[in-house]
């Protein structure tokens, strides 16, 4: 028998549909989305015409998405809100300590980042890395066993090699330092150029409390998963 | 003096509006129906947090229907009141037809009862 297809059917728009998919936990992401497909479908065929049914979708998205976003994401609200708190307190110590700008220093950041995570891809793999951030940014997802090893190890790795590196770079500015400043200009190149090349290990060291804190909270959620399996 | 607890407002309204749907009641229905009887506009999360606390307390039950091309392929959640939400229903009825006996609202502002 060939099925007929409706003649008016129209698609809701895309983005509030992700947004409120995201929010929504599993279970009820189907029935939600489903019923707001229907009514808005409803609302497009009607009279008052496509703009007003947009609003509509639009409006019970936000509304319905920021009453399941505190509840179903709460973990990765909690740990943005701490990673802000993080980065403004350490902002405040470096305006207490001087201009903002002398803590500030591209290169130094790339040596110690980017070298780190494909560090930590190398030791494990591009799909731990795909898990991983999967697995931070999703509540609902649990991981197995294998997986919470996996990548607590990544984000091990990670911080670790950023520390290494970090440590590495401020060795190597240091041998460079001691190869090059003439005993003339010591007075004045020594300061700036030390400070600069403490600033790999400052990186390293912000990076790797980030990479401590997301490795904990993948641990946490399996841990929690275990005791309640138990 | 029982343990039970009593329905929360909107609980009583949700159940009654799916006894009235019968074997129809799922989100847009349970939606509509309480916009044009009572001229309530809920969002749909708000009514499906309600639902979902609904049936975790075993007042309700649900089963997945059939998916339709206008709802995007997805299937739809019946819901259907439980005996223990008939019960619950009938002692929040019962509890506040006996607070309004005797009473008017006409009357109650500065004599408090008639």
């Amino acid at each position: 028998m060939k099925k007929e297809k409706p003649q008016s059917l129209r698609l809701p728009p895309t983005l509030p549909t992700r947004f409120l998919s995201w929010c929504l936990p599993n279970v009820l992401k189907v029935p939600v989305l489903g019923d707001l497909a229907e009514e808005f479908n409803q609302k497009s065929s009607e009279h008052k015409g496509q703009a007003q049914a947009n609003h509509w979708y639009y409006r019970q998205c936000l509304r319905s998405g920021l009453q399941f976003l505190w509840f179903h994401r709460r973990g990765l609200l909690m740990f943005i809100f701490s990673f802000i708190a993080f980065v403004l307190l350490t902002l405040w110590a470096m305006w207490l300590g001087g201009e903002i700008s002398m803590f500030w220093n591209f290169p130094s950041l790339l040596l110690v980042i980017p070298p780190a995570v494909l560090f930590a891809v190398g030791a494990t793999s591009t799909n731990a890395l795909k898990v991983a951030l999967s697995l931070m940014l999703d509540d609902d997802e649990i991981p197995t066993s294998n997986q919470a090893k996996i990548t607590t190890r990544l984000f091990s790795v990670m911080g670790n090699s950023a520390l290494l590196l970090g440590a590495l770079m401020t060795v190597l500015g240091w041998i460079s330092m001691a190869s090059n400043i003439e005993s003339e200009a010591f007075a004045n190149v020594f300061g700036p150029a030390f400070a600069v090349s403490m600033l790999t290990t400052m990186y390293a060291i912000g990076f790797k409390i980030i990479c401590y804190v997301a490795e904990q909270k993948i641990q946490y959620k399996f841990d929690k998963k275990s005791a309640l399996d138990f | 003096m029982t343990d039970d607890k009593f329905l929360g407002e909107f609980e009583q309204v949700l159940l009654l509006a799916i006894l009235r749907l019968a074997d129809n009641a799922y989100g847009s229905t349970i939606r509509q129906l309480l916009s044009e009887q009572i001229n309530r506009d809920v969002t749909i999360g708000a009514l499906y947090t309600t639902l979902e606390r609904l049936e975790k307390k075993g007042l309700l039950t649900s089963t997945l229907g059939e998916a339709t091309a206008e709802r995007g392929g997805r299937a739809k959640k019946y819901f259907e009141v439980s005996a223990k939400g008939h019960q619950a229903l009938k002692r929040s009825k019962s509890a506040l037809v006996t607070m309004w006996n005797g009473l008017a609202l006409s009357t109650l502002h500065g004599q408090g009862s008639c």
